[in-house]
């Protein structure tokens, strides 16, 4: 039989389509992993309601698990916000070229050369979850996570 | 709260599959300016904005399936045109980049009004759908008034773009504030917010006070709605959108969203 333990390191495995290294249990998708006699039922929230890769990570979440049998749910409402965020997913984020989020306003850190002085151009960058920033100091636009925060 | 009777029920429906169709709507509406959008930083955002508006819908059309109604494939891929419910404006044929603007501002006030009366309604898997929900749309609220400022302010040129657009969505607003489900149905759920008299008023308050500090002549208290509000029997303009909604589907029945 698996272990929850075994379970989690083998999530690490299954990031996200579009920003390779980030894992799901460093975003903070995995709320659940419920080990029974021969399955696992994990569940998983996204990140935000409408983003298209759920399926994709569905699969890849059964397929990580194999030969055990996985019963991936998503609860499509529970609330995620930025700060669920692991400290090594925003490291990883930051190796991608993609700040991680600042909350309470704070200026977003270039990832390219690491100044604040940079302003946001966009709130909407090329996914749900990011925007879209520029720094005065190396002058280029870079992409910064979304700060998405606790109603 | 308890939806003890079938009476709340169906009520909750009644209010469910609007809010669905006129989400799903602004976001296929707003999918097909995708590429066609004045600049590169819009068009990323139209790509997120109809994203989140139809997985919102998708969320909605998921709570009234778990009251009863058929799936949120079946609302969205097969359901006849004279079954959906969401206010004409949201549907309409792409215009010009001003009139969208106008509408998606306009959509977007109503929108808020709209989810803080919902947000009232006691059943808890509503209240937390629309928690979630707010997070996402607090960006659509700042983003829609940048772009209403960018137009009153941007010279006489665009300032006429706004009064065409306003013209023409203007007779259309009304139509928002109506439910599809028998008279005064809502009544049951007891919020004051949720009356199309007081949603009406709510929204104006919001709309007045930005105009006037963006400067635009107020158009007029809104109209009484049409007839037949949220009810599209015999639309050429919405079967015409369903057809082209749902070709690829038709295409390949097992494709998934």
């Amino acid at each position: 039989m698996v272990t929850r333990q075994e379970v989690l390191h083998r999530l690490q495995a299954v990031h996200d389509p579009e920003i390779p290294d980030l894992s799901i249990v460093d975003m903070g998708m995995v709320t659940d992993v419920v080990v029974t006699n021969d399955s696992v039922e994990v569940t998983l929230r996204p990140t935000y309601i409408g983003c298209p890769a759920l399926d994709w990570i569905k699969s890849a979440v059964e397929r990580a698990l194999e030969p055990t049998i996985a019963e991936v749910q998503f609860n499509m409402t529970a609330l995620w916000s930025t700060s669920d965020l692991s400290e090594q997913g925003r490291d990883r984020l930051k190796r991608f070229g993609i700040a991680p989020p600042r909350e309470g306003g704070e200026a977003v850190e270039c990832p390219h050369c690491g100044s604040d002085d940079t302003h946001m151009t966009s709130p909407f960058g090329s996914t749900l979850c990011r925007s879209i920033y520029y720094c005065q100091h190396c002058q280029v636009p870079f992409e910064a996570w979304k700060t998405l925060g606790r109603a | 709260m308890r939806l003890v009777t079938q009476e709340h029920i169906d009520g909750l429906k009644h209010l469910l599959i609007p809010v669905a169709d006129d989400e799903w709507m602004m976001g296929h509406r707003g999918s097909e300016w995708l590429a066609l959008a004045p600049d590169l930083e819009e068009d990323l955002a139209l790509s997120s904005l109809s994203q989140d508006e139809m997985g919102h819908a998708q969320l909605f059309y998921d709570l009234a399936h778990g009251l009863g109604e058929r799936e949120a494939d079946y609302q969205v891929y097969h359901r006849p045109a004279d079954r959906w419910h969401h206010a004409a404006l949201t549907a309409r044929p792409r215009d010009g980049w001003a009139e969208w603007v106008v509408r998606r501002y306009l959509y977007e006030i109503f929108d808020s009004v709209r989810r803080r009366a919902f947000s009232q309604i006691p059943y808890p898997p509503l209240l937390a759908a629309l928690k979630k929900m707010d997070l996402e749309e607090s960006y659509h609220l700042t983003h829609s008034r940048s772009l209403m400022r960018a137009l009153a302010f941007g010279g006489s040129e665009s300032r006429a773009y706004l009064d065409q657009a306003l013209k023409t969505d203007w007779p259309l607003v009304p139509d928002f504030f109506e439910w599809s489900g028998p008279d005064d149905f809502w009544a049951g759920f007891a919020v004051h917010d949720l009356a199309p008299s007081v949603m009406r008023s709510n929204v104006q308050s919001v709309v007045q006070r930005d105009f006037s500090d963006w400067g635009i002549a107020w158009p007029g208290d809104f109209g009484p709605a049409s007839r037949k509000a949220r009810h599209h029997i015999g639309s050429d303009e919405l079967a015409a959108l369903l057809n082209e909604m749902r070709e690829v589907r038709q295409v390949a029945p097992a494709s998934n969203w």
